[in-house]
């Protein structure tokens, strides 16, 4: 397995907390690790894309849900992937109660902070990952 | 005969059209077509959450997908479903090249300016679908 991590958020589109996982995914990507990370496009998972399949043979991978019908980890499941941790975006606002993300369409100042709350959480997992 | 009609979007994570096709489906959602319309959540279609399987068995359904990989339309052939139209980000790039949408993380100006066009032509497209059940 490669050390570069592959990131899987749910991208559900119903629920504000799945938002804030898209966004902490794509900050995490972007703009925090982008050398340790490789985004994984979920919808192209779903529909056998054969690049995304290739990308969670080849490397571990983190999961972020945004709702408790945990879509990310029922697909990875299915596919046997190698899944070194499973992030719910709800579990983690129930530490950071005061930030509340505004809307799904709009998550706001508050869902982008936690957004980079969750990015910077999977940072110190992909570090932790790396040392082992 | 249905009053209202689903609808989806790609929510594709690597190219700035997963994010247009988004923006574009909650305008639909929560703007022009609040009652009418019905989310089908893509992730949860995949990963056969019942709910969203019976809207996609009971609704029309319209797809916005984001690129040529039409992933959304892959999905939904997986299930017994009424697609009345699909929708390509891809090609409302191509028919605007005045419009230079690059952000994913956040929607810019000229992604905001393309969700506005496709929802206009979704729009037009639920008034003909809802009119004809």
């Amino acid at each position: 397995m490669s050390k570069k991590v592959a990131i899987v958020a749910c991208t559900g589109m119903g629920k504000a907390l799945a938002s804030v996982g898209r966004y902490a995914a794509l900050y995490l990507t972007e703009k925090l690790r982008p050398d340790d990370t490789i985004n994984v496009c979920f919808p192209c998972t779903v529909s056998d894309e054969e690049e995304s399949l290739e990308i969670l043979e080849k490397h571990s991978a983190i999961i972020i849900d945004g709702c408790a019908e945990i879509c990310g980890e029922k697909i990875l499941s299915k596919l046997n992937a190698n899944v070194i941790k499973h992030l719910k975006v709800w579990q983690i606002l129930g530490k950071h109660r005061d930030l509340k993300p505004e809307s799904r369409v709009d998550i706001g100042e508050k869902g982008r902070k936690l957004g980079v709350i969750i990015a910077e959480e999977i940072a110190d997992i992909i570090d932790e990952y790396k040392g082992n | 005969m249905s009053n209202k009609i689903g609808v989806t979007a790609c929510t594709g994570m690597n190219k700035v059209e997963g994010t247009i096709a988004r923006m574009a489906i909650y305008k639909i959602l929560e703007d022009l077509h609040p009652k009418e319309s019905i989310l089908i959540c893509l992730p949860a279609l995949a990963a056969e959450v019942k709910e969203d399987i019976d809207f996609v068995r009971d609704y029309p359904a319209i797809i916005l997908d984001g690129c040529e990989t039409n992933c959304a339309l892959k999905v939904f052939k997986k299930f017994k479903s009424n697609i009345k139209e699909v929708f390509n980000v891809s090609d409302y790039l191509n028919k605007h090249p005045e419009l230079h949408p690059t952000s994913i993380i956040d929607i810019d100006a000229d992604g905001e300016k393309l969700a506005e066009i496709i929802a206009t032509d979704i729009s037009k497209k639920i008034k003909e679908v809802l009119k004809n059940e």
